[in-house]
């Protein structure tokens, strides 16, 4: 295999699970939820995603009566007309990621309105398990009830494509191009939810959660309300997760089945997150592209080595990379930043100083001040 | 349905029971939502299968094989002391040398719990390499001895299930009310710093809870594996993944470190999901697996009333507990 | 017109039971605005117990709490706040994440960028955000805390927290304060510096103090009133002169 190509799948599933992370970052890193039922609000892409193909395109752009998964000629007439009719034209495969993608954070943070309710009565331990419990209904309820996705049997599902992207950018149309842009697109996603994450945190809402997370009885004692802020992160992250999970199955697999969504998925995520660091969005990102290169070269290394067992190789490396973290670096790679906000400009001028973290971390490159003592 | 599958379902439950009052057990010292309680489930099985494979060794053990002598009868017996004293060392292994250096770090319930997923997926390549190596990843469920007594039929497994959960039972309750340490067990369990203040030594008192409380685990894991096989078809080793989400229901129905309470609830759980299970492919024509829905559904309306579980409910003791609201209680404990 | 009586605190017949334990058996207590109101009793006596009830933290079993003649029994704490009755905690409780600085910024009130969704428009908050950047300022010079204003709050001593306790109430726009023992851990020079500030927060803005302290030499410099508490009950009230001399008041001390 050779390295750019290998480079470009990598680069492009390290994308997938940074979307991922993030959206954990928000509700586990800022707030402070121990949100073990990530994977349901992911597998809400998923539901979208197979919804939008199955039901509301056909019928609203192709002039199809819509498909049902669980009836026995869905096979022959979802994949023999509907997916050929949409895929004849990647403006229609857009206008189903688009759809998707919406209807998936729209549908996640349904579920994160039902789910808060425990979210803000339960002790953490109760409510890890509690999420966890609820996670693992869902996928259930996906595996046995057909009509949604379909059940078990993984149903293809009308990826984008990303044809006319590669010949724009590279004038080429070879897989490897195609390849490459989605990685680009993938990448510009991330942008956009760094973007917004930031933007986000790095306010006094952002301040909010995280008196919230540090002490919920101070907070609430300066008049901060305590369960409306959980609801609040746990809907941001859970539209980001649905979104991230529209991605997950239209780009990534191209196609669905509920066993993307085991509750595992969950600790995958919060893996990503914890060794990048808690709190940290760059970190999310960063522990992203670890540990996808951990996972896929342990999984190479695994099978390589001939043993029944070398597959699960990859187990052994999330394991220890969690250990790992806790026992040397409890905060992950990169620590959680201050918050920034107009507020420490006015505490420079007053104070004629800036303090030494925000000449260190965030005003990097404007160092008109002086080399920080750190004031200890 | 009739004696013998109440009898069956109370079994499942008492395994079930087996292995969730073992976390109870460890979690009301330690406070740890233990993940990694699930491998010792499936070290338990993996230590019962070696010992019987060591005490044939030259016949055909590998492979399937191993289940024409792992069959649960009298004469392999025996083989639940390995399963418990295996279970029960990787559990204070994992005590000693991962949860308690972090709790004296002064780490949160949060990183506790974040922990016990790394070490989950460590235990769980560990037990790969075992089963891998003997050819073992899947197996059926070698069966066991039946007899028929009154007209009903009951495996001596499932005799096995009631008498271990009495002894475990009976041993908590003697250890509890009769000597020194499990003195010390509760008097941590109720308030740790003035235990501690008090000259017990809190290290050897969990230290034995991890203990008891895994080995109880690898002791369920056994038997659950008789009854139901490898859960869904998948590895053995996920025997006890496949299962922790009940025995997470089990013990947060209880009443997070409650240990009877636990037990009750595993009962209950153990008669919901398999009359459910049973309802559900006769009536319903779905698969079994979705009557995970009606324990869970059941714990999880619990904790929506009894944030506490059962324990805050019906305790004597503890009910001033859950009078006091979370609120209240948390602000006062500093 | 709401009736705007004298009293801005009246505790009548509050009642907080734990199980079997009485911690407030019956407590009555007015505290007239614009005063300084002590409360004093041996530990246990239920004085923190009666904090967390009057700011909402506990619900009362019995009793009524009306706050600027409004009644508010059981009501939040956050909206307990928002009317302006703000409390500090006896063990200080600060956020560990957030540097002194931002931990008093972030008690004030009414934030604009604390919505989600104006967050995400800078415009919508900045200049409120900068206003309340210097008030925070001038609180912590006012407390004493500028030298340690950019370390992160666990970093600062004990003392220095109870500090910070002060100065997050106060940035709260408070009308009245529930101090549960703002001095403990304080060297004298500095307690009695804040008790100072203190009454010139009475006297300059009209603030209300109601006071849990044991240094008794120093609170009894400050106060009006003094009401004294024991095994959940008041035994004792009067002026701090009165009080010094009550021989119910010495049993108690004594006696434990
Ligand atoms: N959450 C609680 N649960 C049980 N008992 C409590 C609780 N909070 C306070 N108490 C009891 O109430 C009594 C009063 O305590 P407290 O209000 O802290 O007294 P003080 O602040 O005057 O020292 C004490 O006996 C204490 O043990
Ligand atoms: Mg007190």
């Amino acid at each position: 295999m050779n390295i750019i190509s290998f480079l470009v799948t990598y680069l492009s599933v390290a994308a997938v699970y940074a979307l991922l992370a993030i959206s954990m970052n928000i509700d586990y890193g800022w707030a402070g939820i121990p949100d073990f039922g990530k994977a349901a609000f992911i597998a809400a892409g998923g539901i979208a995603a197979a919804i939008v193909a199955t039901r509301i395109v056909p019928p609203l752009m192709l002039h199809m009566h819509p498909a049902n998964p669980s009836k026995l000629s869905f096979f022959t007439y979802y994949n023999g007309k509907i997916l050929p009719a949409i895929t004849a034209h990647p403006i229609d495969t857009w206008i189903v990621f688009i759809i998707s993608i919406l209807l998936g954070g729209i549908i996640a943070a349904g579920f994160a309105v039902i789910f808060s309710y425990p979210a803000i009565r339960l002790k953490e331990d109760y409510l890890a398990i509690a999420l966890l419990m609820a996670a693992q209904i869902v996928w259930l309820f996906l595996r046995v009830y057909t009509p949604i996705m379909g059940g078990t049997m993984s149903m293809t599902l009308p990826s984008p494509s990303f044809k006319p992207i590669a010949r724009a950018l590279f004038h080429s149309t070879s897989p490897s191009a195609i390849d490459a842009a989605k990685a680009l697109f993938l990448w510009g996603l991330v942008g956009v939810f760094l973007y917004y994450a930031e933007k986000q945190m790095n306010s006094p809402f952002g301040r909010m959660l995280r008196m919230v997370r540090d002490d919920e009885y101070a907070a609430a004692a300066l008049g901060k309300n305590v369960a409306r802020a959980r609801l609040e992160s746990l809907i941001v992250a859970s539209f980001l997760a649905g979104v991230a999970g529209a991605v997950y199955v239209l780009i990534h697999f191209s196609s669905v089945n509920p066993d993307y969504f085991m509750p595992d998925l969950t600790f995958f995520v919060l893996t990503l997150v914890l060794v990048g660091g808690v709190g940290n969005n760059i970190g999310s990102i960063i522990g992203a592209l670890l540990i996808a290169l951990l996972y896929r070269a342990s999984y190479i290394f695994g099978t390589s080595l001939g043993f029944s067992w070398g597959s699960y190789l990859y187990y052994m490396i999330i394991g220890l990379a969690i250990l790992i973290t806790i026992f040397v670096r409890p905060n992950g790679i990169l620590p959680e930043k201050p918050v920034r906000t107009p507020a420490w400009d006015v505490y420079a001028l007053v104070r004629g100083k800036q303090p030494w973290f925000l000449r260190r971390i965030l005003m990097r490159g404007r160092g008109k001040v002086n080399t920080g003592e750190k004031s200890e | 349905m009739g004696v013998t599958f109440m009898v069956y379902s109370l079994a499942w439950g008492s395994a079930l029971a087996l292995m969730a009052s073992g976390l109870s057990l460890y979690y009301s010292v330690s406070k740890v939502a233990n993940f990694a309680h699930g491998s010792y489930v499936s070290m338990g099985l993996l230590a019962y299968l070696l010992a019987i494979a060591f005490a044939h060794w030259g016949s055909k053990i590998t492979g399937f094989g191993i289940d024409h002598y792992a069959i649960f009868n009298i004469s392999n017996l025996w083989a639940l002391i390995p399963a418990f004293l295996v279970a029960g060392l990787v559990s204070l292994a994992s005590f000693a040398g991962i949860f308690w250096p972090l709790m004296k770090r002064g780490a949160t319930p949060l990183q506790l719990l974040v922990a016990s997923i790394g070490l989950m997926f460590v235990l769980r390549f560990l037990m790969y390499i075992v089963a891998g190596s003997m050819n073992w990843i899947t197996l059926w469920t070698p069966g066991s001895t039946t007899y028929h007594i009154l007209g009903v039929r009951i495996t001596l497994a499932e005799i096995l299930s009631f008498v271990l959960l009495a002894l475990v039972a009976g041993l908590i309750a003697l250890l509890e009310t009769k000597t020194l340490i499990g003195v010390s067990l509760r008097a941590i369990a109720s308030n740790p710093s003035l235990a501690e203040a008090s000259g017990i030594d809190s290290f050897k008192v969990q230290a034995l809870a991890w203990f008891l409380g895994g080995g109880f685990a690898g002791l369920g894991g056994v038997l659950m594996f008789i009854f139901t096989g490898p859960p869904g078809g998948r590895p053995i080793v996920e025997l006890g993944w496949m299962n922790l989400l009940s025995i997470f229901a089990a013990a947060v129905l209880g009443g997070l470190g409650s240990f009877y309470g636990t037990i009750i609830a595993a009962l209950i759980l153990g008669i919901a999901f398999n009359q459910a299970a049973a309802w559900f492919t006769i009536y319903l024509n779905v698969s079994s697996s979705l009557a995970l829905l009606i324990p869970f559904g059941i714990t999880l309306l619990t904790l929506l009333f009894f944030p506490q579980g059962l324990a805050g409910i019906n305790w004597r003791k503890l009910v001033n507990k859950i009078r006091i609201t979370r609120v209240e209680e948390e602000v006062v404990r500093r | 017109m709401r009736k705007v009586s004298d009293e801005v605190l009246i505790v009548d017949n509050v009642h907080k039971y734990f199980g079997g334990i009485r911690a407030v058996d019956g407590v009555s207590l007015k505290v007239p605005r614009g005063s300084i109101v002590g409360l004093i009793g041996p530990n246990g006596s239920g004085k923190t117990t009666l904090f967390n009830t009057i700011s909402g933290f506990y619900k009362p079993n019995k009793g009524r709490i009306m706050f600027d003649g409004r009644d508010i029994t059981g009501l939040p704490p956050h909206r307990i706040y928002k009317l302006g009755l703000i409390r500090t905690f006896q063990n200080p409780r600060v956020w560990r994440s957030l540097t002194v600085f931002e931990n008093v910024l972030g008690s004030a009130k009414d934030q604009r960028g604390e919505n989600m969704l104006l967050a995400m428009i800078h415009a919508t908050w900045a200049s409120q955000e900068k206003k309340l950047a210097k008030e925070a300022l001038h609180w912590i010079d006012f407390t004493g805390l500028a030298p340690v204003d950019t370390r992160f709050a666990p970093e600062i001593s004990g003392g220095q927290m109870k500090l910070l306790e002060v100065a997050r109430a106060l940035m709260g726009s408070a009308k009245m304060l529930l101090l549960d023992e703002p001095a403990a851990g304080v060297n004298p020079v500095m307690a009695r510096k804040l008790f100072g500030g203190i009454e010139r927060l009475r006297s300059e803005m009209g603030l209300t103090f109601l006071i849990v302290e044991h240094r008794l030499e120093i609170l009894f410099d400050y106060v009006d009133y003094v009401y004294v508490m024991h095994r959940g009950r008041i035994v004792a009230e009067g002026k701090p002169e009165e009080v010094a001399e009550n021989p119910v008041v010495h049993d108690i001390y004594l006696g434990g």
